[in-house]
């Protein structure tokens, strides 16, 4: 439990919450995607790709004007380079070779604000390790996505959804290369998050034995893998709340470096470290959930690989941290001094990622701006005195036992 | 016989930090190669990010434009050297501009120079040299060479582009003022340095 006098408690929780219910509101942001459609289907030594364009995505300045004035003959022209140069561009490849033209078809879409092309290649039998250049399409009207459907024979549908330039993708790697992809995929998305590391040095910062400090670890590794699966299994609804989870998982650190001060029990830090963690399952999820379109059929495997090696790193940077810590000790550092300096700096460095990410809340619109900062606190704040109640009232119990 | 007494427990317990310091300083140095491989193990896409909208890396083109990219880049060096010899730039018949099915054309104006490619098929990339002299009576750029700073013998320093463009059947045959505002894509075989790189 948290040592802290009632006064000083109101005022800790006063000054959270004069620090984070700052956010101000700003206008939503709305992306609109011109989007193509896609499909890819081998069919043994034959493959079909099949194209749904914009028009206005297609390159010609003068294709819009045509589908819609109905001039056949210069539109019939038009539809053959633009279907040649989709085919080009697209530069789809079966074992790092590029397959030879295909046949092209290119009609009006039903629209007339959009072509439909078909392309026929001749394959190797094996349909082994085809790949395209997707999202090869620029536009002055907005963004490009290429939507891809990948249908092998007798097997489940996979989709790729690409923006931004154009990307070669494998369709159906092989397993070794999702394995190794996905491992620096990991490594990726540990390092673009830093607020592990933040709440790893807050709770290595008191002196604590080695076996303590593995109990934490195993239960936030625990935590954070079955927060990441959650996130990946049902995407759509988890993501819909990352903004606030991610303002949480600050706020999560900030309530770590006060347990610090407060020199808190060891229960209440395994509390908290199994907070944070899911909060941060949650944001690696989303990272792992990104990428898991490139899986092919091995989605598990990468998943696996992914979450092994997120979890081997934070390892490794926690021990390394500790090792650190052990060292500082070594040289004479004053235990106190330095849990106390470290935790206001982590404090400190937590509350602005609160508030910046209190902005992102509001900007998202998945909550109610500056109230959710509110209400974040306040939750806290319950959540600090409902510990309290609850070990007082275990406190009287047991000295009516020994009465 | 004399008994020497070896306090134990401090023995250890000064092994046990040793290991700890050793442990955090190969720690760090692992860490630290782990993170640059991992940097550097990211793909193209990553290492774009840091272009401008115009501008994109020969690696993420089509198999086919890439190989025109890298056969005009030699092209250049063929250019440079004509340049160098004679003091001006080559016509089109002095210089094996790549591409087949391509037609070359040479434009001038003032500084600056074109080689411009129109594909025979209209539906293939047109390509196109840009070289830039430097203006009569500025000081020398002090960029050191790289893929967009070529420096001539004399010491004169040449500003190179490569453009590309889709569907370059419908490219005019003339003098490219402005590429990057006309739909070129200025193409480089990897991310220019951002204090030398020349933004338009």
């Amino acid at each position: 439990m948290i040592r802290l006098s009632k006064y000083r408690g109101w005022r800790l929780s006063a000054i959270l919450v004069l620090l984070m219910a700052q956010a101000p509101l700003s206008a939503h942001q709305v992306v609109v995607y011109q989007i193509v459609e896609m499909t890819v289907e081998p069919q043994n030594d034959r493959l079909v790709v099949g194209l749904h364009v914009p028009a206005s995505v297609a390159g010609d300045p003068a294709l819009t004007r045509l589908l819609q004035t109905g001039d056949e003959a210069a539109l019939e022209e038009h539809l053959r380079i633009v279907g040649s140069d989709i085919a080009r561009s697209l530069d789809i490849q079966q074992e790092e070779a590029t397959l030879p033209a295909p046949v092209a078809t290119v009609r009006p879409g039903a629209d007339r604000a959009s072509i439909d092309v078909v392309l026929r290649y001749d394959i190797a039998a094996s349909n082994r390790e085809l790949s395209a250049r997707l999202n090869a399409f620029t536009s002055r009207d907005g963004l490009v996505r290429t939507v891809a459907h990948y249908r092998p024979a007798g097997r489940a549908v996979q989709t790729v959804s690409i923006t931004g330039p154009a990307t070669r993708i494998a369709f159906d790697p092989p397993v070794t290369r999702v394995l190794t992809s996905f491992a620096v995929r990991g490594l990726r998305a540990l390092f673009d998050s830093s607020d592990y590391l933040l709440f790893y040095a807050c709770v290595l910062l008191p002196t604590r034995r080695p076996r303590l400090i593995l109990r934490l670890y195993a239960a936030a590794a625990i935590a954070q893998t079955a927060a990441m699966a959650i996130f990946v299994a049902n995407e759509p609804a988890m993501a819909a709340w990352l903004p606030g989870a991610t303002m949480a998982a600050a706020s999560a650190i900030v309530i770590a470096a006060i347990q610090n001060i407060a020199r808190a029990r060891v229960r209440c830090v395994l509390y908290v470290t199994v907070v944070f963690a899911v909060l941060n399952g949650w944001t690696i999820g989303q990272s792992a959930a990104s990428v898991a379109q490139f899986a092919g059929a091995h989605l598990s495997l990468a998943m696996l690989a992914f979450a092994a090696v997120v979890l081997t790193g934070e390892l490794w940077l926690g021990a390394l941290i500790w090792a650190f810590r052990t060292w500082l000790d070594d040289r004479g550092v004053p235990d106190r001094v330095l849990v106390l300096a470290g935790s206001v700096l982590v404090a400190h460095s937590a509350v602005h990622r609160v508030m910046e990410r209190g902005h992102l809340v509001t900007q998202n619109g998945s909550f109610g701006g500056e109230r959710a900062v509110t209400w974040l606190t306040l939750a806290w704040i319950a959540a600090i005195l409902l510990v309290a109640a609850a070990s007082a009232v275990r406190r009287g119990s047991g000295r009516a036992h020994a009465s | 016989m004399t008994t020497r007494v070896v306090d134990s427990t401090g023995g250890s317990k000064r092994g046990g930090r040793e290991r700890a310091g050793v442990f955090a300083l190969g720690g760090l140095i692992v860490t630290v190669v782990v993170v640059y491989l991992a940097l550097n193990a990211t793909g193209v896409n990553d290492k774009s990010r840091s272009l401008l909208p115009y501008q994109t890396l020969a690696a993420t083109l089509p198999e086919a434009d890439q190989m025109q990219f890298r056969a005009l880049r030699e092209s250049l060096l063929e250019a440079e050297s004509a340049r160098a010899k004679t003091n001006r730039w080559p016509d089109i018949g002095g210089l094996t501009l790549p591409g087949a099915d391509y037609f070359w054309m040479r434009f001038d104006r003032g500084v600056v120079i074109n080689y411009l490619g129109k594909p025979g098929d209209p539906s293939k990339p047109a390509w196109l040299l840009e070289i830039q002299e430097p203006e009569p009576g500025t000081a020398p750029d002090p960029a050191p060479n790289d893929e967009q700073h070529h420096r001539l013998p004399d010491g004169t320093t040449l500003h190179i582009y490569v453009w590309t463009h889709r569907l370059g059947g419908q490219i005019a045959s003339e003098f490219v003022a402005q590429p990057q505002n006309t739909g070129w894509v200025e193409v480089f075989s990897q991310v220019p340095n951002p204090i030398y790189a020349i933004r338009r």
